[in-house]
């Protein structure tokens, strides 16, 4: 079952004179398994809405079930909760515990799970996060570097087995590698575990590489729902909300106003393939 | 979960009261603390009722405001009024019934006690509501000036009020951000005993110290990199000056202390 977002709207210090709306009636589904991208201008709303998904902000109006779990519910939220791993942005606050081990196991170990359990996830997690469990296990978290620091939060996270992982802005403030270090857990934490993955960014190429669909916020409103190549199909709407393209749109665009005909195509190696074998008739 | 809570509670205006030298207010303020408690006539508390009165209206606070600052007081008042009324002696018994004992004494202490508590508060209040808090840390800091011929400290204590004030808002954001993050890792922060819930704490207030002392050693790092060295020889951009303003306001309020004390010299 999904994560079903139903007419959700949320407004900001309600009943007083700053109230505003942070998102006004949302109908968004999560399908089971499948990586969604969030994206869309600073102050649309994204943050605010993936807080709904986990839980953690309630909406002013309408419902959000998690596998038919209602968030509004206090009892059927702690579940609810548990199915929604929330990595929040620069999650590497969020670290406390002496060791890297331990602060991996505070999620776990707050669902009740028995100590091999906890010992077994904590291993696998920092597997998948590429953080060694020999030589990290025993190390301070604030010992780490940021990009290391940045993976074990998220490996906290992940040992919770979450079945959608909610990733916003994962790959803020890191340098290549580190980026390219998160990209490739998600992706192999999808292999393993199967999990579905929503995901906020403002990198329009990561979302075009990764994601199965994707949602375009603007002002507080769901604007648009769909495949990659619908959305960045839609070049103009993009760029008048003040998004960016990814390259290779940016790319096909201007080949087109210098005459070659060129289809929205936002892949690298679908655009060398394309303008190799001689497509759009340029010379 | 603390994005609601409003700091330091200054509400915006450009009434003569806020446009007083923030030095004058303190005084005053100080003043009026001291004549409110040396008031020993029930009859003398109306003048000075409708001093902080005139005051908030001349300053353009709507009086909820006032009152909402006395609302936290509410136990400590209550608590007060009946121990003052419990242990005063003195005066012609009322009540007796096994060990209480009311006299006409303690009645008139709880009410003394009660209404010089209110007018301390609303009177502070009004002074935060209509100055600024960095207004109200320049204005402490030139008081203390002299002080630091004896090596106080004072614009180090001025320039520490700031930062903190300044930074109070960010730390609460800060708080509230990590307080979500531990919640979507199964924090429980409601439920079980005190020291469960205490030590449910611990992983908001590790990382906030953390982030804390990061940023502190940011702010002196960016400091030092402008050339801050104290206060010695410092400038300042808004310079405190006394105006006709602060006149009228010291001679209404030394016109209300000479009435108290007049009144009550003859009594």
């Amino acid at each position: 079952m999904p994560i079903q977002i139903r007419g959700v709207s949320h407004h900001y210090m309600q009943g007083s004179a700053l109230q505003h709306a942070a998102l006004s009636n949302i109908d968004l589904t999560v399908c089971d398994g499948e990586f969604l991208g969030l994206i869309g201008h600073t102050g649309s709303g994204k943050t605010t809405l993936v807080q709904h998904m986990g839980g953690i902000l309630q909406p002013t109006a309408g419902a959000i079930l998690v596998d038919g779990l209602n968030m509004a519910d206090k009892k059927q939220r702690v579940l609810g909760r548990r199915k929604v791993g929330m990595v929040f942005q620069y999650p590497e606050y969020q670290l406390f515990e002496e060791t890297v081990a331990r602060d991996i196991a505070y999620g776990p170990h707050n669902m009740g799970l028995s100590d091999a359990e906890i010992e077994a996830r904590v291993q696998e997690a920092m597997q998948l996060v590429g953080l060694p469990y020999a030589r990290f296990a025993e190390k301070s978290p604030f010992e780490l570097s940021g990009g290391e620091k940045r993976r074990a939060a998220l490996a906290g996270i992940i040992a919770m087995r979450p079945k959608y992982l909610v990733l916003d802005e994962p790959m803020a403030g890191l340098d290549p590698v580190g980026r390219q270090a998160i990209l490739t857990t998600i992706d192999s934490l999808r292999q393993e575990i199967g999990c579905a993955v929503v995901m906020v960014s403002h990198s329009m190429e990561d979302i075009a590489r990764c994601c199965d669909r994707i949602a375009v916020l603007n002002g507080g409103e769901l604007l648009r729902v769909g495949t990659p190549a619908e959305v960045f199909g839609q070049e103009d709407e993009l760029l008048s909300i003040g998004l960016d393209l990814p390259e290779m749109c940016r790319l096909a665009r201007a080949l087109r106003a210098r005459g070659v005909e060129v289809p929205s195509i936002y892949d690298v190696n679908e655009m060398a393939q394309f303008l190799l074998s001689g497509g759009g008739g340029h010379v | 979960m603390f994005k609601d809570i409003t700091l330091g509670q200054y509400f915006p205006g450009n009434s003569p009261i806020h446009r007083l030298d923030p030095r004058t207010k303190l005084l005053l303020m100080m003043a009026f603390i001291a004549v409110a408690f040396s008031v020993q006539n029930m009859w003398l508390f109306l003048p000075l009722a409708a001093f902080v009165v005139g005051v908030t209206l001349l300053a353009q606070v709507p009086l909820s405001y006032v009152y909402r600052s006395l609302k936290p007081l509410k136990w400590i008042l209550i608590f007060m009024f009946v121990i003052n009324l419990l242990v005063t002696p003195g005066g012609a018994p009322l009540w007796d019934w096994r060990i209480i004992h009311i006299t006409t004494g303690g009645v008139r202490q709880a009410f003394y006690f009660a209404l010089r508590l209110i007018l301390l508060v609303s009177g502070t209040s009004l002074m935060t509501l209509t100055t600024t808090p960095i207004a109200l840390t320049d204005g402490l800091e030139r008081l203390l000036l002299p002080l630091s011929k004896l090596k106080f400290p004072a614009h180090e204590l001025a320039m520490m009020m700031t930062i903190a004030l300044r930074f109070i808002p960010t730390l609460l954001e800060e708080a509230d951000k990590i307080m979500k993050a531990q919640l979507s890792r199964g924090a429980d922060f409601e439920t079980g005993s005190l020291v469960r819930r205490a030590k449910a704490m611990v992983p908001i207030l590790v990382p906030l110290f953390v982030s804390a002392f990061h940023r502190a050693d940011e702010l002196a790092m960016a400091m030092e990199s402008r050339c801050y060295h104290g206060g010695e020889g410092r400038t300042r951009m808004h310079v405190l000056r006394f105006s006709v303003g602060d006149g009228l306001a010291a001679a209404v309020m030394l016109a209300l202390a000479a009435l108290i004390i007049i009144v009550q010299a003859r009594a």
